[in-house]
């Protein structure tokens, strides 16, 4: 069995369709109303619908009746899940630099 | 006591910015990391091993590390120097050769600043061509296992398609 790579998941898995990864893109900066989200893309209010479902069963968004309009926003998971890969990133680089650190006090100046 | 690196990537974007200060001149630090013998000490992470086939510090040079994971598997990590301003910056190309096609090519700066009581400032920019090539950079510091979001929207995305 090919052992899986998070990395490779990432670049060319599930948010490899560009409109979902798109509409993912625009609500991480504000909300929107389902029919302002279907107005950037050529495709019908149905096909937007269906993105947002996708994305709502995935966890990735929330959709909250206000009036007579669907108002869609980011998940506090999908924005814990972000924070989580730049904390590993980050430790990464962390482990990296501690390690430097090591060499750099051995190093003669 | 040890700093801590900032790192910063904002969403939607397509860069990330490393910072961290050492306890080291900056000439003593451009030193360190430009010497391909000291690479195998630093430029590591937890669980592998790291070799330096090829560093050669010149506008137009290569470099080359090669990760070894627990199980043998072999990585490598690759570029060119595009510019070598000793002791101040070093811009270079980078690209993983996990991936199943190429093009998905970072341009990397690194730059180091003063600070007072003979430290540096090390600022890393990582430029990527897309958010998405970043965001799966971001991953593949991600712990095995770790029930990502993307994990689930692929079974979602199995359900429905």
């Amino acid at each position: 069995m090919v052992e899986r790579n998070a990395y490779l998941d990432g670049l060319f898995g599930s948010l490899a369709d560009p409109i979902r990864r798109d509409i993912l893109r625009r609500l991480m900066n504000a909300q929107f109303t389902v029919s302002q989200i279907a107005e950037s893309y050529d495709i019908s209010l149905a096909a937007v619908a269906k993105h947002l479902n996708v994305l709502e069963k995935a966890t990735l968004v929330i959709k909250q009746r206000r009036g007579k309009e669907q108002v869609v926003s980011i998940s506090p998971e999908a924005l814990k899940d972000a924070s989580q890969y730049l904390a590993q990133y980050e430790a990464l680089w962390n482990y990296r630099f501690d390690a430097l650190d090591t060499v750099l006090r051995e190093e003669k100046s | 006591m040890s700093n801590k690196a900032t790192v910063t990537a904002k969403p939607g974007e397509s860069t990330i910015q490393i910072e961290r200060v050492f306890d080291a001149p900056r000439e003593k630090f451009y030193r360190v990391v430009t010497n391909k013998e000291l690479i195998p000490k630093w430029w590591t992470g937890p669980g592998y091993d790291v070799r330096c086939e090829e560093m050669d510090v010149r506008e137009g040079g290569k470099w080359r590390h090669v990760q070894t994971m627990p199980d043998g598997t072999e990585f490598a990590f690759f570029g060119v120097y595009h510019e070598i301003a000793p002791n101040e910056r070093i811009i270079q190309s980078f690209e993983f050769s996990g991936l199943p096609e190429r093009g998905h090519v970072i341009l990397e700066k690194m730059e180091l600043e003063d600070v007072e009581g003979g430290k540096t400032k090390l600022k890393v920019t990582q430029a990527f061509f897309s958010a998405a090539d970043r965001d799966g950079m971001l991953q593949s510091g991600m712990e095995k296992g770790l029930q990502s979001t993307y994990d689930t929207l692929d079974k979602v995305l199995a359900e429905e398609e």
